[in-house]
């Protein structure tokens, strides 16, 4: 298989027995990784059994992967700009923030929201509160890498963290500027249901921030 | 706060904990992983990790898992495509008493009970794969929609007939105690003297976690003999589920028959025309 695998290495590689160990081997250590990264970023490490819980949400991930003749690992497509390595990486960390958070494994039979196809329901009214403190932005953003889709993480990356432009996105995702905006619409009304939850979910104390002030 | 200065700080606060975490666990970390590191950057970080428990517990979280879970996932992931030998039991299952070595489904339990109480099938089949597909959790079955309930010719009241009248909503729910991975179908027939014949109602509505549930009015999505009846149930893997013929065996001396891949009922109940004053 070559380095960067194509949709051609992928399918060859489920079909093929002797190609799948080397598929294993590939996609484990960036599986290893993200799980690693996201249990120490929310300090959910225990020290003494830190391995053993990194193996088993490691074997979290290929199940969910693999499952169903191997639907999630099919839906990768690399026409949307994403490596291999990358969508299961993304895979990888929706799945362990919703296990950490609810105990339940295999979310995707709770929300298989694999596609585009987000929930467009206008969200509730917002928080009156001006600000909000760090620590219900942390589990906001905890709450979108659960929900999100892979296409959604990598579109959340590329148009806020990276602050890509629209034709920028395009290029890398191959979506339409239609499809760019409408999923900028949804990830702002994503974010904006998730925080009128978590206000409502959290105590006073949470909700003020330790940080500035966020102007209104 | 509008969505601007919402996503604004959402954003920001996402960027300080991606540079907080580079800085702690920087790339190298990721190359460990993989099995990439120069002989130098690892014993940089074995040294750095023998530092705190904080940081050998970094180490021990990155260093490769190896090729025996290479083997294991591997092994499994061609069983479930359907292109392998079930896999064989899990390393350490045979370990002897006091042994370190642990069993991966102990090791399972142990990080959290809640999903291990919840394990689906899937991931039994990997780490106990010796079983074959799981087997299918306890099912409860719940009647509801009718006008009274008969007393029962025996001590106990709960086992009443149920009875029906046109226009009543019929609603039979099966429920299993777990949340079931993979597909199940449901049957539902009605035995009488000729034998047992599909009930006549709309196609039952089954969950993602496997809750089946069958529901009309009766008299006309539900049509039911008038009199005494005896609904026999079934719900269990797609494909694996009993035909009339052998539902009717398995419960000619038994209200409730429960294999590995389906559960069955005999539910008796009665179907008047028309309300007796």
């Amino acid at each position: 298989m070559e380095s960067q695998p194509t949709r051609a290495d992928l399918e060859r590689a489920l079909t093929d027995p002797s190609e799948l160990e080397d598929l294993v081997a590939r996609l484990t250590p960036v599986i290893q990784a993200r799980v690693a990264r996201s249990l120490f970023r929310r300090n959910q490490v225990r020290t003494r059994s830190v391995r053993q819980e990194v193996e088993d949400l490691s074997q979290e991930v290929f199940v969910t992967l693999f499952a169903n003749d191997a639907k999630v690992l099919r839906s990768w497509d690399p026409d949307r700009g994403l490596s291999l390595a990358n969508f299961v990486g993304f895979v990888a960390e929706r799945q362990v923030a919703s296990i950490l958070r609810t105990g339940k494994r295999n979310p995707w039979q709770e929300d298989p929201t694999l596609t585009e196809e987000l929930d467009d329901a206008d969200p509730a009214a917002g928080p009156h509160d001006a600000t909000v403190s760090r620590q219900i932005l942390r589990r906001l953003l905890d709450r979108l890498e659960e929900q999100l889709s892979p296409l959604g993480r990598q579109l959340f990356d590329l148009i806020y963290l990276k602050e890509r432009s629209v034709a920028e996105v395009e290029g890398q995702t191959g979506l339409g500027s239609d499809a760019v905006y409408a999923w900028r619409s949804r990830l702002r009304r994503l974010a904006r249901r998730n925080l009128c939850e978590l206000m409502s979910e959290s105590e006073p104390d949470e909700r003020r921030p330790e940080e500035r002030s966020v102007p209104r | 706060m509008s969505d601007d200065s919402l996503l604004r700080e959402l954003t920001r606060v996402a960027r300080e904990d991606q540079e907080l975490e580079r800085a702690r666990l920087d790339e190298r970390w990721d190359e460990l992983a993989a099995g990439r590191l120069s002989p130098e950057d690892e014993e940089e970080l074995r040294a750095w990790a023998e530092s705190s428990p904080e940081e050998a517990a970094a180490y021990e979280a990155f260093r490769p898992l190896g090729e025996d879970f290479h083997a294991r996932v591997t092994e499994a992931a061609r069983f479930q495509l359907g292109r392998g030998a079930r896999p064989a039991p899990a390393r350490g299952a045979e370990a002897p008493a006091g042994s370190k070595v642990v069993d991966a489904r102990h090791r399972w339990r142990r990080w959290s009970l809640p999903a291990a109480a919840l394990a689906a099938a899937s991931l039994l089949l990997f780490l106990w794969p010796d079983r074959g597909p799981a087997p299918l959790p306890a099912y409860g079955l719940e009647l509801g929609g009718e006008v009274r309930t008969l007393r029962s010719e025996t001590a106990e009241p709960a086992a009443g007939r149920k009875v029906f009248v046109a226009g009543n909503r019929l609603r039979l729910v099966l429920t299993p105690s777990v949340a079931v991975d993979g597909p199940v179908a449901a049957r539902a027939f009605v035995l009488a003297a000729g034998g047992a014949s599909p009930l006549a109602a709309p196609p039952a509505a089954i969950s993602d976690q496997g809750a089946v549930r069958i529901e009309g009015e009766v008299g006309a999505e539900v049509r039911l003999p008038e009199g005494d009846v005896v609904l026999l149930v079934a719900v269990g893997r797609r494909g694996a589920l009993p035909d009339a013929g052998e539902l009717q065996a398995r419960l000619a001396s038994t209200d409730q028959v429960r294999t590995d891949q389906w559960s069955a009922w005999k539910v008796p109940l009665a179907f008047e025309d028309q309300l007796e004053p």
